[in-house]
């Protein structure tokens, strides 16, 4: 008899030859004219939202396993970094309309990848991050080594009060943005976990 | 939140001309996450299910938390606390002893006069999938 039996795993399985990295890349790091597609910023930004909550999850139930400090990358680029800087009430959005030629345009859709995806860690995980605030310096890992574009973070603890208070600020900005409805509420959902967690 | 649940089923069930599974290395842990996500099945019963295959090759344990990291990009938040029930029950099995030859499994290894001795157990610890998890976050992916 030749042949593999019906079931019997392929050995050129497409997927499973990938790590989790190298899957990632493949469905999410495009490349050319799909990269500043808006729809498909759309979908990866959907796919980033749903990969924040995911690992704000595993934090929360297997922090000895997962630990939460990650959250920092994710939180910073969404909430300290440049997009912010564009004006408020620039007209936006639906993705039919969005003239990308318009750097506002494009930073603003940015925001709308990048804010529901931090605002899932204070949704799912705010009581740990929060916690992140009384911990030394030592078991944050060390002090922050670099600063945001609006956050002067070096030198100092990665988690810190005052900065918790900058990302509550960021979070309650937004509802003064003419960004979409579902980010608005995102931020919003956030704002009062935060609040109820270190009120 | 729109997921693209589709997607992840379609690309995971993709077979070759031969009708042998192109993606998922081993059929039966697709059918387990979905009867996971539908609520069919409990997460013990997944949990067997889904580790079965990789029980006998543990050195390919990689395979099957791409997977279960993809469900989770894919699948959105309201799904994923079945997903964390389905890695706590797999926590709970009954571990493998691994062997010379394991060494993809993740789990540090020391040389010791009897042998190479693996200080995490493939289940209880999760080595592969927190190094995997601490691989992807040291690249600092940022959203494209």
């Amino acid at each position: 008899m030749t042949g593999k039996a019906v079931g019997t795993p392929s050995r050129n399985s497409r997927l499973s030859l990938l790590n989790f990295s190298a899957l990632w890349n493949e469905r999410i790091n495009v490349a050319g004219d799909e990269a500043n597609d808006v729809k498909s910023r759309l979908v990866r930004g959907l796919k980033w939202c749903n990969w924040n909550a995911f690992r704000a999850l595993l934090a929360v139930k297997f922090p000895e396993r997962f630990s939460g400090l990650a959250s920092l990358q994710y939180i910073r680029d969404a909430l300290e970094e440049a997009p912010w800087t564009f004006p408020p009430k620039t007209p936006i959005v639906t993705p039919e309309e969005l003239d990308e030629a318009d750097p506002r345009s494009i930073q603003a859709i940015i925001l709308e990848c990048e804010v529901p995806a931090a605002a899932q860690w204070f949704i799912i995980a705010a009581p740990l991050i929060w916690s992140y605030t009384r911990l030394s310096e030592e078991e944050q890992g060390g002090k922050d080594l670099y600063d945001s574009d609006l956050w002067k973070a070096k030198g100092d603890l990665m988690f810190n009060v005052e900065r918790w208070d900058f990302w509550k600020k960021r979070f309650a900005d937004i509802q003064a943005l003419e960004i979409t409805e579902s980010t608005k509420k995102e931020a919003a959902k956030s704002l009062a976990a935060m609040e109820e967690v270190a009120a | 939140m729109v997921s693209q649940t589709g997607d992840f089923w379609r690309e995971w069930t993709e077979t070759d001309e031969n009708g042998h599974s192109a993606s998922a290395r081993d059929p039966q842990q697709v059918l387990a996450l979905r009867g996971l996500l539908s609520s069919d099945l409990t997460p013990a019963a997944v949990a067997k299910q889904y580790t079965e295959y990789t029980s006998t090759h543990p050195s390919e344990v990689s395979q099957m938390w791409t997977m279960l990291l993809d469900a989770g990009c894919q699948f959105p938040p309201e799904q994923h606390p079945r997903l964390v029930e389905l890695l706590g029950a797999i926590r709970d099995l009954p571990d493998v002893q691994l062997q010379e030859g394991d060494e993809g499994t993740g789990s540090i290894v020391r040389d010791t006069p009897g042998g190479k001795s693996y200080e995490q157990k493939l289940w209880k610890d999760l080595p592969h999938l927190g190094a995997d998890i601490n691989d992807w976050e040291s690249s600092r992916y940022s959203f494209p």
